[in-house]
């Protein structure tokens, strides 16, 4: 959708442009209003109706994933408020630590799920490579966050896995920065950079899901779809 | 051919195939999944009889004008 | 463009039809919000009883004095390795040390190239802990002979008392046959001690320092003795047992690390010095695959030629066909 020409009011490819507004008028907030509005034309971020081909039990895992993944942070963040060590010594902090390593456990269970079943539809036909691609970036992440999550329990897994992946990471010099022996460093990716990286990833791969639509089916041979 | 040898480390259960060894856990965890995921295919997602309305014509799903609707061109071309 | 006026393809065309554009089809009414909500719901319940009856692993750390109690040996011939040079940490490159080339991957140092930014001296994590000591004149009189010695002497004492050790029965220090080990016998059993009194606790982290946070000293000790590691196979958590997938006693661990842990546990990479840098390249370039599945021709093809869709889509396909 281009953005139409200068001084001119709406057109059919240019809707969202007002009468008398030119791109490359001095109002930044209405340019960042209008790439907004085409980004995701409104109406399509939240519509109350789906195509009708969107009917089966494997588009649910997408959200369920999303659910997950709130309830990973929410007990995360329960526990950063009674600190690293708070789950070692209270029956309650170890419950939380309970939910948390449980709703991780689902998180994953979820996105492998929604991932099958994405394979298996070629979703990303119909320029959604970068949907796709997105989904693979958040499953990257997600791995990183949870990985340095062991090494953030302070306990003998923390010093079994540090100790195992300092290797691994030091074997193509990327342990000379990122240093898994050190908790204090490891413990602050877990909680505030990996975590940001995720749920920034999660969204655009939202967005562009809303953007995009749902894929179409399969066109059978023949056939249009 | 394979023997399957459960075995009980007090530690944990491991399940043993060859050279591939898996924890019992894991092992439940990765079938419930497949499970799952083939559940998800074949079971019959049932919710037309709840939902009020027929399909609807395209378009219907959003506020956006008839302009906005015609000027999305076809998305995208698919290779093999 | 409808898809309804679309020209059949013909058999010639090598190319396949555009996807057409999502927002042309007939709609349904599906309430989003309220399916997140369900979803929440259901997930919240599900994780509440996994966790409410299963609860999740807490083993204690190993702690320095534990090690100590339980594997005073070992303690003692780490103790000598590390004066020798001969332990793992003493002899890894880079990014502790210059002492090894480090791993490669098709013949590119990568190890190497990461640079000495973690400095660490491996003679340091014993001899730096027991400077600190005060009372004992046989320790003292020890290090006062070890720093007044040269390093090839150093060097030589403490293999000498490394390979003694393990040919004593049982590792004990006390059967150690007779030798030229200087002043490291007295070193690895000051060293002992310490670690039993609980002063080593802590002595490599804040090192002279109050705040401590960085455990990057104690963990190369401790991993440098066989107790952390024997704990850790004894739960099945070893390199070659699938270890990466696993956790201790029957909790879950991380299915997801399969494909990782795999190439671990077959040749080439099951005897390789190169081990870690190779299976990190391979895990690469499979990652790269998935990322890049919709540009792979044949890759992006198999969900066609495999009809799994036909099982998502029947309902659709049948309302067309109707």
């Amino acid at each position: 959708m281009s953005a139409g020409q200068p001084g001119v009011g709406p057109t059919p490819s240019a809707p969202w442009t007002r009468a008398g507004t030119a791109p490359g008028h001095d109002s930044w907030t209405r340019a960042l209003r209008d790439w907004t509005a085409r980004t995701v034309p409104p109406g399509q971020l939240l519509p109350d109706r789906q195509p009708a081909y969107v009917r089966s039990w494997i588009y649910v895992f997408g959200v369920l994933t999303i659910a997950a993944l709130v309830l990973v942070v929410a007990s995360g963040v329960a526990l950063a408020v009674g600190g690293s060590a708070w789950w070692h010594v209270s029956s309650l902090g170890h419950f939380v630590n309970s939910v948390h390593l449980w709703s991780v456990e689902v998180f994953f269970a979820a996105m492998v799920v929604h991932l099958w079943g994405m394979f298996w539809m070629a979703a990303w036909r119909g320029r959604r490579t970068v949907t796709w691609m997105t989904g693979v970036i958040a499953f990257l992440a997600s791995i990183g966050t949870a990985f340095t999550g062991y090494l953030s329990q302070s306990n003998f897994d923390s010093q079994w896995i540090s100790t195992q992946a300092k290797d691994g990471l030091n074997s193509i010099g990327f342990g000379a920065w990122f240093n898994v022996l050190n908790p204090g460093q490891m413990l602050l990716w877990h909680v505030v950079l990996l975590p940001l990286a995720v749920g920034v990833i999660a969204v655009l791969h939202i967005v562009l899901v809303r953007r995009h639509g749902v894929v179409p089916p399969i066109a059978e041979e023949g056939e249009p779809s | 051919m394979f023997h399957t040898a459960l075995v009980q480390a007090g530690p944990g259960s491991y399940v043993h195939w060859g050279w591939f060894s898996v924890s019992l856990t894991n092992l439940v965890i990765v079938a419930t999944m497949l499970v799952v995921f083939v559940l998800a295919l074949v079971v019959p997602f049932g919710h037309s009889t709840r939902e009020s309305g027929t399909d609807e014509p395209p378009g219907a799903s959003t506020d956006e004008t008839r302009e906005a609707r015609e000027a999305r061109t076809t998305e995208g071309r698919d290779g093999p | 463009m409808s898809p309804l006026t679309r020209p059949p393809r013909t058999p010639h065309r090598p190319q396949r039809p555009a996807t057409p554009d999502s927002h042309g089809y007939p709609t349904r009414p599906y309430d989003l919000v309220k399916e997140f909500v369900y979803a929440l719901v259901a997930v919240t319940v599900l994780v509440l009883a996994l966790a409410a009856i299963f609860s999740s692993p807490d083993e204690k750390s190993i702690t320095l004095t534990g090690w100590a109690q339980a594997a005073p040996g070992d303690v003692v011939a780490t103790a000598a390795g590390e004066l020798a040079g001969s332990t793992a940490s003493a002899g890894y490159g880079a990014p502790y040390n210059h002492a090894a080339e480090g791993q490669k991957l098709l013949g590119v140092p990568l190890q190497k190239l990461g640079g000495v930014r973690l400095p660490v001296s491996s003679a340091d994590l014993v001899l730096q802990p027991l400077a600190g000591v005060r009372g004992s004149q046989a320790l003292s009189s020890a290090l006062a002979q070890w720093r007044a010695a040269g390093a090839t002497q150093q060097t030589g004492w403490a293999s000498a008392y490394a390979d003694a050790l393990t040919k004593a029965p049982g590792g004990d220090p006390a059967k150690v046959a007779a030798g030229d080990f200087g002043p490291v016998p007295q070193l690895a059993s000051s060293f002992l001690d310490l670690a039993r009194s609980g002063g080593l606790e802590g002595a490599l982290t804040s090192s002279g320092s109050f705040y401590g946070g960085d455990q990057t000293r104690a963990l190369l000790l401790l991993s440098d003795g066989a107790y952390l590691e024997d704990t850790a196979r004894a739960q099945n958590l070893g390199g070659d047992q699938w270890g990466m997938m696993n956790e201790t006693g029957n909790y879950p661990g991380q299915p997801w690390m399969w494909l990782y842990t795999f190439w671990y546990q077959v040749p080439p990479f099951s005897t390789s010095d190169n081990a870690d840098a190779q299976v990190w390249g391979l895990m690469m370039v499979l990652t790269l695959g998935l990322l890049f599945v919709p540009l792979i021709p044949g890759l992006r093809a198999i969900p066609r030629l495999v009809p799994v869709h036909r099982l998502i889509w029947r309902d659709w396909y049948r309302s067309r066909h109707a």
